[in-house]
């Protein structure tokens, strides 16, 4: 399996402070990772080590198989990367902001500019300077000034942050779309769980500076299998009567009154019935599924996020 | 080197900064106007760009110099632009060298708009000949660069205090008012970079008194630049690491 990204025990700390605490991520070639996390949890820190703007007190980062002490022009060659909110010189329009870091990285088609714009929808926008831009424009150019030099590896921190939903779904299409036709490699970070859960391949949960899970979206899946949620009465004398009369062994106690079944036998009237006859209230018996929100909150013991 | 001073003159494009620095240099000679429409023909053209060039050194050049350097080597910081310079990557302390020789260019720019300005003299019976006129460039070119060493220290401050604009702008005012004071105080008069380029350009309508010689104030001015550059860099490479 081709690694694009491996970080080794990835540490930043900050006194006596883990900002982020012994990450060790994986990154496959032409997938999109999708690093997820609440607020704080340690995204940006991650991915500011990575591409060297940051420097680890601890651990390594492997980037295209070689370990990255300092940054080279070479190695950036082949990254791009939207970190944080996107910064530009609001005084110059798309186009020149986008000219100016062309004209930096040197070496690239002199389509570049004009093919980004054109990918991220803005290459109508000539004269607007963009300090008129909104921000779903700017989140936008800067993607564009991600990809401009065709990288192999982009990075984008929080790419839909403070999008309406048009927008949000318009960045995730071109995410989707320079996975699976360009081959392009991507590291996305989200505290949002619905777009994770839709764009990515695999995904790396993070909360207070640890990596509790890395696992592909098909485990997840298989992970947050249905289920029957069950909510009763009387919790201490519904138990004994789903493991004894019933022989359900696979279940969770959610709480006082839910309980969530895992097994597909017995079914359900029977657990109805049984619970019923023995005097329990059942006020609901459904067919769950659990997904990424869920499985997110059993991760990190916590409330949801998104 | 090329492209990032390139790419510095590009950021400056359509920035209010740019506008105020082309507007200050204005002010002079227009205001040297308005005052002479009343008693036209009184100077000669050395001593009429003279006597707009002392008021330009002492106190409005600093300020806006001063700002102006502070905007270029201060907005990738204040706009958050540095990271996507530093993941191309462009190196800090590159960047420094790059952004010194634009404002280097641009201060050199101002001072001579400033002194074609001074044409303007003509409308109130100033008389200049070419010999005269490439005689009063020299001086200006000479101010505009010696000014450039003089804001160098308002520059590393900036940089060290890792703050906005306006103390930039504060740092500049004290430092022209320090100047302009010390201009009466002999010792510090040969030793404050603003008035050691004053005794420099030797006006010869302002004689000032001095403690110590002509080489104490080269050897104080260029303790300003060399210090000032050496810290600019050095600190580009602590942010860096």
């Amino acid at each position: 399996m081709d690694m694009v990204l491996r970080t080794v025990g990835l540490t930043k700390q900050y006194g006596s402070q883990f900002a982020v605490n012994d990450i060790n991520m994986n990154v496959e070639k032409g997938k999109i990772y999708g690093l997820l996390g609440r607020n704080g949890a340690g995204k940006t820190t991650t991915i500011r080590m990575i591409i060297g703007l940051l420097q680890p007190t601890g651990g390594e980062v492997i980037l295209f198989g070689e370990k990255l002490k300092s940054p080279t022009k070479q190695c950036f060659r082949r990254i791009g990367a939207l970190i944080e909110s996107p910064a530009f010189y609001e005084n110059l329009t798309a186009k020149e902001n986008l000219k100016i870091i062309y004209d930096l990285r040197g070496t690239q088609s002199k389509n570049s500019i004009d093919n980004a714009l054109k990918l991220v929808n803005l290459e109508n926008e000539t004269k607007k300077k963009v300090k008129q831009f909104s921000l779903g424009m700017k989140q936008r150019l800067g993607i564009a000034m991600a990809m401009m030099h065709e990288p192999e590896f982009i990075i984008l921190d929080e790419p839909t942050n403070g999008l309406d939903p048009i927008g949000i779904q318009q960045i995730r299409l071109l995410i989707k779309k320079l996975s699976s036709e360009n081959g392009v490699t991507i590291l996305i970070s989200s505290h949002i769980l619905s777009e994770i859960e839709q764009m990515a391949d695999k995904v790396g949960i993070i909360d207070k500076g640890i990596l509790v899970e890395e696992l592909s979206m098909d485990e997840i899946r298989h992970r947050n299998r249905h289920y029957i949620k069950l909510t009763v009465s009387d919790m201490t004398r519904s138990v004994p009567i789903l493991e004894k009369e019933l022989g359900i062994s696979d279940f969770e106690i959610i709480n006082d009154n839910e309980i969530r079944i895992f097994q597909s036998e017995p079914k359900r009237e029977n657990i109805n019935k049984a619970l019923v006859m023995s005097g329990v209230g059942v006020s609901e018996l459904s067919v769950k599924k659990g997904n990424l929100e869920e499985y997110f909150m059993k991760m990190t013991g916590g409330v949801s996020i998104g | 080197m090329a492209n990032i001073i390139k790419t510095e003159f590009k950021k400056l494009k359509g920035s209010s900064i740019l506008w105020i620095g082309i507007g200050s240099c204005f002010i002079l000679p227009l205001m040297a106007l308005g005052i002479n429409l009343s008693n036209p023909g009184k100077f000669t053209w050395i001593g009429y760009v003279s006597q707009n060039l002392w008021p330009q050194i002492i106190l409005l050049w600093p300020c806006i110099f001063g700002v102006f350097g502070s905007y270029i080597f201060c907005r990738e910081r204040i706009e958050n632009t540095y990271k996507n310079l530093l993941v191309i990557p462009v190196g800090r302390i590159r960047l420094a060298i790059a952004k010194m020789i634009v404002m280097l260019v641009s201060i050199i720019g101002m001072s001579i708009l400033t002194y074609i300005l001074n044409l303007s003299g003509v409308f109130v019976g100033v008389s200049v000949s070419m010999a005269e006129f490439g005689e009063g460039l020299k001086v200006y070119l000479l101010s505009g660069l010696l000014m450039f060493i003089c804001i160098l220290p308002v520059m590393l401050v900036s940089i060290i205090a890792r703050k906005g604009f306006l103390l930039s702008i504060c740092i500049s005012i004290v430092y022209s008012l320090v100047s302009f004071l010390a201009s009466w105080v002999a010792p510090l008069a040969a030793l404050l970079p603003i008035d050691v380029v004053w005794r420099i350009i030797d006006l010869k309508q302002f004689k000032m008194s001095y403690s110590f010689p002509m080489s104490v104030s080269y050897a104080s001015l260029a303790f300003f630049a060399i210090v000032s550059i050496a810290g600019t860099i050095y600190v580009s490479k602590k942010q860096e690491a």
